[in-house]
């Protein structure tokens, strides 16, 4: 790639992210602007940012790498995001957490839980889940993104990875949320831009939409040859049901990542920075297709890759997208890049994925900053302080545990890669498991008694736990707790069990054991209740 | 459809447009609906004038 090129696009790419943080800064005079934008976020920067926090590096490149193995039926990720991560969330969760927010003065998610059911307890634990899960789902992004980078300018990963983390440190820690949310959204509108001219370009390249999709169809026997053990029937067709494939594809990609949306602390504060349920519809529509372009394109890329480097690509022809790159997932895309794109768009991909890196990983030491500072330092500690100050302290804090782990974990661990590369989903889930029963029974169950509320966040989260360290094998294998206690890899070793994903079994157990222990404490007082649901329809 | 076999992986496409198809309608249906009501600005505005109370005690 040519190197001046790729430094103007990158200069001028950190330039505007430097300004949009003197921007924020300047804007920032209180507690609120600095954890809530001020309540007064433009529709388009709120659904951008709140799609470009969901969609990391690791996203596109690992789930597009993914696709081009599974194929085509991750494209039900897609659906599930927009309905259910888009419409349902917006409509249906972020107007009444919007107006219940205000109502309780609320500033971060912990802080709302903990409002709502009147417990400074409930809000240091949810504060404490997600400080102590969401370091390894950072750094997996970190990791995603100094690779990258190193990969692309030729430098060291820790270089690359140090030089990352203080550029992002320093517009958090300056801006606070309106430099998150600002940047988010320029880094969202490049990720939307590289991700339809990617799209356009493989399509043009591999004859058209129908013709593109039919040589891969083509391709099914191929497909099956290789992988038809494990229940693969084609690119364009869905893993036989029941079998290896179909229960990761079902199971972890598509509903543990399609339903643990509605449950990530740093995309639920984006509904409190809005003025009015206005914006909220607005962003129902920007946001909807946001995603269909950034979540959609890598899931039908990856699969037309191998389309190319079976028939278009003379130096990797007769080769799948997989073996192409050598067996290495997280290649597949990179490789397409290069292999099958102009030199121009490798720059401006470059950037789209830095893009990606940054604003998922901005909003994360965010919500991890605000967890230690806000909810666990100020509130369920009791001790008082400037909340700005506390609330930069703790995303230092927090910057620095990630930026150690993604540094020091494949450094120090034989096994440290393997448990970031689970990051994303153990974080997903985890969060899907223990928040989910009690913030969907919080705004929409006057009734519900706080002993609930505590009871489906341990449940959820020890269930998530247990199956994450005993069971669920991608997980429980790189932890090596299993092995170490019981000699075995998985308790159910060799079962389809070892294959479910943990939000499975987790998440309905929360919501059976939260309805169960509703019967069970005192219900909410009359005035707090009526406080808390004031003008929520 | 467009090249796809089975039914699984057109179904997804066809459900990705059309829950990306509802977010629009749904968008410009009620692009203009919601804004902040009297009752919801004041309890904005006495929100604010708390926040800038405690601040000030800190």
């Amino acid at each position: 790639m040519s190197i001046p090129l790729l430094t103007c696009v990158v200069l001028v790419y950190l330039s505007i992210v430097a300004y949009l943080t003197v921007k924020a800064y300047r804007d920032t005079n209180s507690a609120s602007d600095y954890m809530l934008a001020g309540r007064e976020i433009h529709p388009f920067v709120m659904a951008i940012s709140y799609g470009a926090t969901f969609v990391s590096t690791s996203a596109i490149i690992g789930f597009g790498g993914a696709a081009a193995v599974f194929g085509m039926s991750v494209l039900w990720l897609t659906f599930l995001t927009i309905l259910v991560g888009v419409f349902i969330a917006f409509v249906f969760f972020g107007r009444r957490t919007r107006v219940m927010g205000l109502n309780l003065g609320a500033h971060t998610f912990p802080e709302f839980l903990g409002r709502r059911f009147d417990s400074r307890g409930l809000q240091g634990l949810t504060a404490t889940l997600i400080f102590i899960a969401m370091p390894l789902y950072a750094s997996v992004v970190l990791m995603g993104g100094g690779k990258f980078i190193a990969q692309i300018l030729a430098i060291d990963y820790s270089v690359a990875l140090f030089f990352l983390t203080i550029i992002i440190a320093i517009y958090v820690i300056m801006g606070g949320l309106k430099a998150v949310m600002y940047t988010d959204a320029f880094q969202g509108s490049i990720m939307f831009s590289g991700l339809v001219i990617l799209l356009a370009v493989t399509y043009y390249k591999l004859g058209g939409i129908t013709q593109a999709h039919q040589r891969l169809s083509d391709m099914s026997e191929i497909a099956v040859k290789i992988f038809g053990a494990k229940g693969h029937t084609g690119w364009t067709t869905f893993p036989q049901l029941g079998s290896e494939y179909w229960l990761v594809v079902v199971t972890t990609i598509i509903l543990g990542v399609g339903i643990g949306v509605l449950a990530q602390p740093q995309l639920i504060v984006r509904f409190m920075t809005v003025k009015s349920d206005r914006e909220l519809n607005r962003a129902v529509l920007i946001g909807g297709i946001f995603i269909l372009v950034v979540v959609g394109v890598p899931f039908i890329v990856g699969p037309l890759a191998n389309v190319f480097f079976y028939y278009e690509n003379s130096a990797t022809a007769g080769k799948i997208a997989l073996l192409a790159a050598d067996k290495n997932v997280a290649q597949i895309i990179p490789m397409y890049i290069s292999a099958a794109m102009p030199q121009w768009f490798t720059a401006l991909f470059m950037i789209t994925l830095l893009s990606a890196a940054m604003s998922t990983l901005s909003s994360q030491f965010h919500a991890m900053g605000t967890s230690l500072g806000r909810d666990i330092y100020e509130k369920a500690l009791g001790r008082s302080g400037n909340s700005v100050l506390l609330t930069r302290v703790g995303i230092l804090f927090a910057i620095m545990i990630s930026y150690f782990l993604a540094w020091g974990l494949p450094h120090f661990f034989e096994g440290g890669t393997a448990i970031i590369a689970r990051g994303t989903a153990i974080f997903f889930g985890i969060c899907a498991a223990a928040f989910l029963p009690i913030y969907f029974g919080g705004i929409y169950f006057k009734g519900m008694t706080r002993f609930a509320a505590y009871a489906g966040f341990f449940s959820g989260t020890l269930m998530s736990l247990f199956w994450l360290f005993f069971i669920h094998i991608k997980e429980s294998k790189p932890l090596l707790i299993c092995k170490a206690l019981f000699g075995v890899d998985s308790l159910a070793a060799g079962t389809k069990w070892a294959l479910v994903d943990p939000l499975v079994i987790a998440l309905p157990t929360a919501i059976v054991v939260t309805l169960i222990a509703n019967f069970f404490g005192r219900p909410p007082s009359e005035q707090h209740i009526q406080k808390c649901f004031e003008a929520v329809r | 459809m467009f090249g796809l076999d089975g039914f699984g992986v057109p179904l997804g496409l066809a459900l990705t447009l059309a829950s990306a198809l509802i977010c629009i309608v749904y968008g410009i249906k009620n692009w203009n609906r919601g804004f902040l009501n009297d009752d919801e600005a004041k309890r904005k505005k006495s929100w604010l004038e708390e926040e800038h109370r405690i601040e000030d005690t800190l």
